[in-house]
């Protein structure tokens, strides 16, 4: 019974012999139907390239404003971390730690964890930080917001909110190429 | 055949296989501690999901924002936030916000509930449809933060004191708490133990 040729379920424990696929499909657990293992080879450039992309991407998510507010004729700005700010501002730190932690601490941990792939530490890091990394959230958060305030003010997404749809793609597609 | 009835290691990380050994804990490949099964996998999932239960009564009658302009104030429930964008008329973003808010963490909570008391009792029913669910669980559970930032940046963006003021209330630090003990509550939950009541009934 040779190890190689066997995989075991991550999700319900079933030991399954390992077999080839066509290339763009996936191997499902034959008990509880959880994704075993993906057709597509890992590829290491390209992991790494659209990692560093991310973190380029990151740095203009992190530095221009994510929405401009204009209501009579002042104009009102937040980046990232000012929404964050603005709930510590408000005592609510818990609060404004949770929105650090997974719009900027775990997406940045996960873009560190996959530029040092395949090392050991790493791959743990990213399976914790992976669950943690909200962005997509985050984004959808800002469209909501956007919505609520269109009818008294005028409200325009900027450049941190474009970034951010950018590095949402990148860092799914880096996560694919990497096969996690 | 169950990886652990071979003495085998399913690494959490890395899916890796590995021969159980005198003094082995660690992956491998990756390093990370190995167990069969998550260890206290079931009163912890408990412990988290009852603190998320009873935070979900303040979560839901607390005001999550607080709203001031010149001629007056105005308190928002999650509830509240999902009716005012309905009334405001922008019923496909009302029912984006009252999927994700109101009937994700009520689902989340049902259904680990149930997934941890069908595991408590041993339950044979339906054990791929269960795994199913807790995959569901697994996937959904993040969008409930969803409100979460939509305070963060109505407060950020509507400051002018004179005009009009946004300020989170205390019911968004108990929706958050929800939300991240659910979660919590999620990835404490081992799906492989719905499988070991099957096995143990087949013995």
């Amino acid at each position: 019974m040779a190890n190689a040729a066997l995989v075991g379920c991550p999700q319900c424990d079933l030991l399954q012999r390992a077999i080839p696929l066509a290339a763009g499909s996936s191997a499902l657990c034959g008990r509880c139907g959880a994704t075993l293992y993906r057709a597509q080879p890992p590829s290491r450039d390209r992991a790494l390239a659209l990692t560093l992309a991310g973190l380029i991407v990151f740095a203009i998510a992190l530095a221009f404003p994510i929405v401009a507010l204009e209501m009579k004729g002042n104009v009102v700005q937040t980046t990232l971390l000012g929404a964050a700010q603005a709930l510590y501002d408000d005592d609510m730190a818990p609060l404004a730690a949770l929105v650090v932690a997974t719009t900027t601490i775990f997406p940045l941990l996960v873009l560190a964890a996959m530029a040092m792939l395949p090392a050991p530490v790493p791959l743990r890091l990213l399976r914790v930080a992976q669950q943690w990394s909200m962005l997509e959230v985050f984004m959808l958060g800002v469209l909501v917001a956007l919505a609520k305030l269109a009818h008294m003010a005028a409200v325009t997404p900027g450049v941190g909110a474009l970034a951010v749809g950018a590095l949402i793609v990148l860092l799914a597609a880096a996560q694919r190429a990497s096969a996690l | 055949m169950n990886a652990a009835a071979q003495q085998l290691y399913v690494c959490e990380a890395c899916s890796t296989l590995s021969r159980s050994g005198p003094g082995k804990r660690s992956c491998p490949r990756c390093g990370a501690g190995l167990a069969f099964r998550k260890p206290a996998s079931l009163s912890r999932t408990w412990a988290f999901l009852v603190a998320a239960i009873i935070l979900y009564i303040p979560a839901n009658v607390l005001p999550v924002m607080h709203t001031e302009w010149l001629t007056g104030s105005q308190d928002d429930t999650i509830l509240s936030g999902v009716l005012y964008l309905l009334w405001t008329g922008s019923w496909p973003l009302a029912l984006v916000v009252f999927i994700a808010s109101i009937s994700v963490p009520l689902l989340k909570i049902v259904t680990l509930g149930g997934l941890a008391a069908s595991v408590q009792f041993r339950s044979t029913w339906q054990p791929r449809q269960r795994a199913r669910a807790y995959r569901v669980v697994e996937f959904i559970g993040r969008w409930s933060m969803l409100d979460i930032y939509v305070v963060a940046i109505l407060a950020a963006l509507v400051q002018a004191k004179a005009l009009a003021h946004i300020e989170p209330g205390p019911g968004a630090l108990a929706f958050a708490a929800v939300v991240v003990l659910t979660i919590a509550a999620a990835m404490s939950f081992d799906p492989r133990l719905i499988w070991d009541a099957q096995r143990d009934a087949a013995d």
